[in-house]
């Protein structure tokens, strides 16, 4: 069974997934700025207006356009149609995610309810704008995808995560005609990390990993049965709230879930062991890193640790993913559009930059280990908030190294792009 | 009497190597000559640039489950009956 196929011949522009790959880094320096701001308190308690506010400028607006802009770039890829007028659409949701995302986490911090509600009518419309347009993309199928179906799952996670967000945030903003049960706030972190962000990472992952790194392929019974099985004990949990179970259920399936995570993060270290090419890479070193979080943060979760296991699945594990899936899909994408634009021209080949020309190796490094640097930091926060400016700064350098990668590269694409139409109107004069 | 099959092998290489790979040797081809690639992917990006640049191709997997993507130019006849007609060993 063919399970690498990928089709590139609906590629999007590459301004697409760029612009939302660009907005993220800003959105990582004001979580940065706003620990500067708020300081050792903001890990007094998971409900602290600070902690809210940074949550969501990491989830939403590192975490959240990221995956948006690759789902534009990876859907087409791997078998789904393309979002439909995705350059059409790229634009207006980038714009209404920023927008929201930005008066959601100033809203949390201040506690404004004007910002907060702005907040409600931008992120509503920006995943109205995009929840469909995904959904009819995964629909359009040519055959069975276990990547799609995963990837199907996470954006039924997201859709239940944004509605339990929105009735969060309508019960904040009007208390008389909803209670604000925070038995509801757990619920709509667990989909979001665990459900859109865990199983959207299992997904992609099961393409990226052996695509980028010449691994054999996942084993396939872990790529049909892990994705529902994790969404199963989701929803298991989810009725359990609602009900009068004991305890040990809702812990017991709580293990349960944390066993898949375990499976999923050994299965990619022991896939990655068996890549090709033995050195490894920065991306390389960021699986690994992300796997090695997944059973960390699985233990501080069962023992009742809540913010530091949620900082070293949200920093330590899917973010350090995302950050290792832009070193090695960036200059990817870059020498795709450009190899594109070459045709079978020889001598506009020549202007194809290197991979390690688009990110050098130097600077890849760099990012990881400005990553590693800020996670330490802020997981030890949670036992010594005193360090919380330090980690604020880190986190400020980690990002703006991040985006001057970035900026760096499409700078890069734009010189060998003019060189490439140069080469080629050369060429046809000649011809 | 020379092989008309010019043999390629891009499964053990990262992308986007074997694209460019592929891409170079095209232009090189002898008349009644194709290029038989083994990958380890169903390579779909480069099926586009074959057609926008006038070479046909056809695809086959073993039993391994490596692609097979036999590769010619349109308007060479025989090479097209080759590859219509190739069976892997």
């Amino acid at each position: 069974m063919n399970i690498h196929q990928l089709n590139f011949d609906h590629l999007p522009p590459l301004q697409v997934p760029l612009r939302f790959f660009l907005t993220a880094p800003i959105f990582g320096m004001l979580a940065g700025a706003l620990l500067l701001a708020a300081g050792p308190e903001t890990w007094q308690s998971r409900w602290h207006p600070a902690l809210l506010g940074l949550t969501h400028l990491l989830t939403l607006g590192v975490l959240g356009m990221v995956m948006v802009g690759a789902l534009f770039q990876v859907l087409p890829v791997i078998g789904a149609a393309p979002i439909r007028h995705a350059a059409r659409l790229a634009r207006p949701l980038q714009g209404l995610l920023a927008l929201g995302t930005l008066c959601l986490s100033l809203g949390l911090y201040g506690q404004n309810a004007t910002l907060m509600g702005a907040a409600l009518a931008l992120l509503a419309a920006a995943f109205v704008l995009f929840l469909p347009s995904f959904f009819r993309a995964l629909r359009q199928l040519g055959q069975c995808q276990i990547s799609l179906h995963n990837i199907g799952l996470a954006g039924i996670a997201l859709l239940i995560t944004v509605v339990l967000g929105i009735r969060q945030l309508g019960a904040w903003l009007a208390p008389q005609q909803w209670l604000l049960d925070r038995a509801l706030t757990d619920l709509h972190a667990g989909w979001g990390l665990l459900g859109w962000c865990l199983l959207l990472v299992i997904g992609v992952s099961y393409q990226v990993i052996p695509m980028f790194h010449v691994t054999p392929a996942f084993p396939h019974r872990l790529q049909r049965m892990l994705g529902p099985l994790m969404t199963l004990l989701l929803v298991l949990l989810t009725l359990l709230v609602f009900s009068a179970a004991p305890g040990r259920l809702r812990f017991g399936l709580m293990l349960l879930l944390a066993a898949g995570g375990l499976l999923y993060g050994a299965v990619v270290w022991v896939r990655l062991q068996q890549r090709k090419r033995k050195v490894a890479d920065a991306s390389v070193r960021c699986w690994q890193l992300a796997a090695l979080c997944l059973p960390l943060a699985a233990g501080l979760w069962l023992s009742g640790q809540i913010i530091p296991a949620a900082l070293l699945f949200l920093y330590g594990f899917v973010l350090t993913v995302i950050e290792g899936m832009l070193l090695k899909i960036i200059p990817f994408l870059i020498h795709l559009h450009l190899q594109r634009q070459c045709g079978l021209n020889m001598a506009a080949f020549a202007a194809l930059p290197h991979l390690h020309e688009i990110v050098p190796t130097r600077r890849a490094h760099g990012q990881l280990y400005l990553h590693g640097v800020t996670l330490a930091l802020l997981v030890l926060c949670a036992w010594a908030p005193a360090l919380t400016p330090l980690a604020g700064v880190a986190m400020i350098a980690e990002f703006a190294w991040l985006l001057g990668v970035m900026a760096r590269g499409l700078r890069l694409y734009r010189q060998r792009q003019a060189r490439i139409v140069a080469q080629l109107e050369a060429a046809e004069a000649a011809g | 009497m020379t092989t008309p099959e010019i043999h390629l092998d891009v499964s053990q290489l990262e992308p986007p190597e074997p694209l460019q790979r592929i891409l170079a040797r095209l232009p090189q081809l002898p008349p009644g000559h194709f290029l038989h690639v083994r990958h380890r992917r169903e390579p779909v990006p480069l099926f586009d640039l074959l057609r926008q640049h006038d070479f046909a191709y056809r695809v086959l997997q073993d039993g391994e489950g490596a692609f097979h993507i036999l590769i010619w130019p349109c308007a060479d006849t025989r090479a097209e009956a080759l590859c219509q007609h190739y069976v892997l060993p």
